[in-house]
């Protein structure tokens, strides 16, 4: 009885840690598409700008709706309290979704800088302006991808099989 | 003429700045309904003009005679209120920066003032906006009702070419304005049925659209063409929409005057408007004194605000013989 105890007790213990090390391993890769569609993304605003000079409200909405997921969500919260009557600038609407929505994408502090900092300038200058800025947005965005790709390939194997070595370890110090 | 009164100043305030909203939502109902204008200058008394004058208004939203009791606005005020009446978006409203004002929902319009910015020796753009100023807009309905019969020429059934002539401020574009909504639905007392309408709304200041949709009421048979130079407007709608009445603001222009030759000989009536006081102000003006010359119009309605803005000055017809006392029309 003891002995299938412990078995189950250990087993738990070994997939809880490897699991943890899947999660932590998947943010690896999931920061790096995140930041991948996020430049894109805002090459589909740049566009709505530059060309169609849509207003910010319904050039989010469009945004969010071809990004989907975490990332579109920021837009399309940003473009809806636009919409509303609420008083809000576009800077003040952007920075509100990416602080409300920060947790649920695997982005790290320094991505929500560069968020923030798009949030700034975001609407408050013509085209060309607004097209220079994104421009910027989109380089540093993808300095942070490059970064993000090499801390993955460096991490992802380790946090893979790690979570399920440290489990077997925690296992046999407890035995 | 009656004031349509019932403004819904709601749509407006929400283009305001918080501190600014609830200063306004504040403001004694005696002032709210005669509201004119709300001028908001950086580092200056918020100022409001109704009926009765201006007034500055202070940080519990009632009126003030000297601006040191005023609430002064910050340029956060003047920042947030850009932001907030081009939806955040300036690079969409490139055009109405080039041209100082630009309509919000409901066809009130804020002008802006700031720094100018050149290109080639042309305005580019503004930026560095200090003041903006929002006029109220209130469409009056019948503005034009009593001068209409005169303004048809029942042989060919079909308005004469009329300018309407006013100084600035004296309710020429209003008057244009309901005329194209009352030759849009018809008038079934004058046997007079609807007819199609082109309207080039250069400045956006006769159908005040806002995102395609006409803000005022012009009736069921008009198609605008918004913000369009008019020369250019004025042929494209006749090609493009087959109109039977072509309506545009503020002529004056030598390319303006060209065009509106090349109508009056398409079968096409023109209503158009134009800044002057009298015929000799017409006559003076360089491209407008051929179109007078040639009685290129056939009716001239000349308004002043000697009793309130739209005050009928009287009408004459190309021959410059007036035509209302007269009663020879209508």
């Amino acid at each position: 009885m003891l002995a299938m105890f412990r078995l189950i007790a250990s087993l738990l213990i070994i997939c809880s840690a490897g699991l943890a090390g899947l999660r932590a391993a998947s943010a690896y890769v999931l920061r790096s598409r995140q930041l991948r569609t996020l430049q894109e993304a805002l090459q589909l605003l740049d566009t709505e700008i530059m060309y169609g000079a849509t207003p910010l409200p319904a050039a989010l909405s469009k945004v969010a709706a071809a990004a989907g997921d975490a990332v579109g969500t920021v837009f399309r919260e940003a473009g809806d309290m636009l919409g509303t009557s609420s008083g809000l600038t576009a800077g003040e609407a952007w920075n509100l979704a990416v602080d409300q929505n920060i947790r649920r994408t695997a982005f790290t502090q320094e991505d929500r800088a560069i968020l923030r900092s798009f949030g700034e300038a975001l609407g408050s200058s013509d085209r060309a302006e607004q097209h220079k800025h994104i421009t910027l947005t989109t380089y540093h965005l993808r300095q942070e991808e490059e970064k993000a790709e090499r801390e993955r390939q460096k991490n992802e194997r380790i946090w893979k099989y790690g979570g399920f070595l440290v489990g077997i370890g925690i296992v046999l110090l407890l035995l | 003429m009656p004031l349509d009164t019932a403004v819904n100043l709601h749509p407006i305030f929400v283009y305001l700045p918080p501190p600014l909203r609830v200063i306004m939502e504040q403001l004694p109902l005696s002032l709210a309904r005669n509201l004119e204008e709300i001028r908001i200058r950086q580092g200056r008394p918020l100022a409001i003009k109704t009926d009765q004058g201006d007034c500055f208004i202070d940080q519990r939203g009632q009126a003030v005679d000297m601006p040191n009791g005023a609430y002064r606005v910050t340029a956060e005020d003047v920042w947030k209120t850009v932001q907030l009446i081009s939806q955040s978006s300036l690079y969409a409203f490139e055009e109405e920066f080039r041209q100082g004002f630009l309509t919000i929902p409901g066809g009130h319009r804020v002008g802006l003032a700031g720094k100018a910015v050149l290109e080639a020796g042309a305005l580019k753009t503004l930026r560095d906006i200090g003041s903006l100023c929002f006029r109220i807009a209130r469409a009056v309905t019948g503005a034009a009702r009593n001068i209409l019969p005169y303004l048809i020429d029942r042989q060919e059934g079909r308005p004469y070419h009329t300018l309407i002539v006013s100084p600035p401020r004296a309710g020429k574009t209003t008057v244009l304005r309901d005329l194209v909504r009352l030759l849009s639905c018809g008038v079934p007392e004058l046997q007079l049925p609807g007819c199609s309408l082109g309207v080039v709304d250069e400045r956006g200041e006769i159908a005040a659209s806002y995102g395609g949709m006409p803000q005022h009421d012009l009736g069921p048979r008009v198609d605008v063409l918004d913000h369009c130079p008019k020369a250019v407007g004025m042929l494209m709608l006749l090609r493009s929409m087959s109109p039977q009445v072509i309506a545009t603001d503020e002529i004056g222009r030598r390319e303006d005057v060209d065009a509106v030759w090349e109508m009056v000989y398409t079968g096409v009536s023109v209503l158009a408007t134009v800044h002057a006081s009298r015929f000799e102000e017409l006559e003076q003006r360089p491209y407008l004194r051929d179109l007078v010359a040639e009685r290129v119009f056939q009716r001239y309605v000349f308004l002043s605000r000697r009793k309130g803005p739209g005050t009928l000055e009287g009408i004459w017809d190309g021959q410059k013989l007036e035509v209302r006392s007269s009663r020879r029309v209508g």
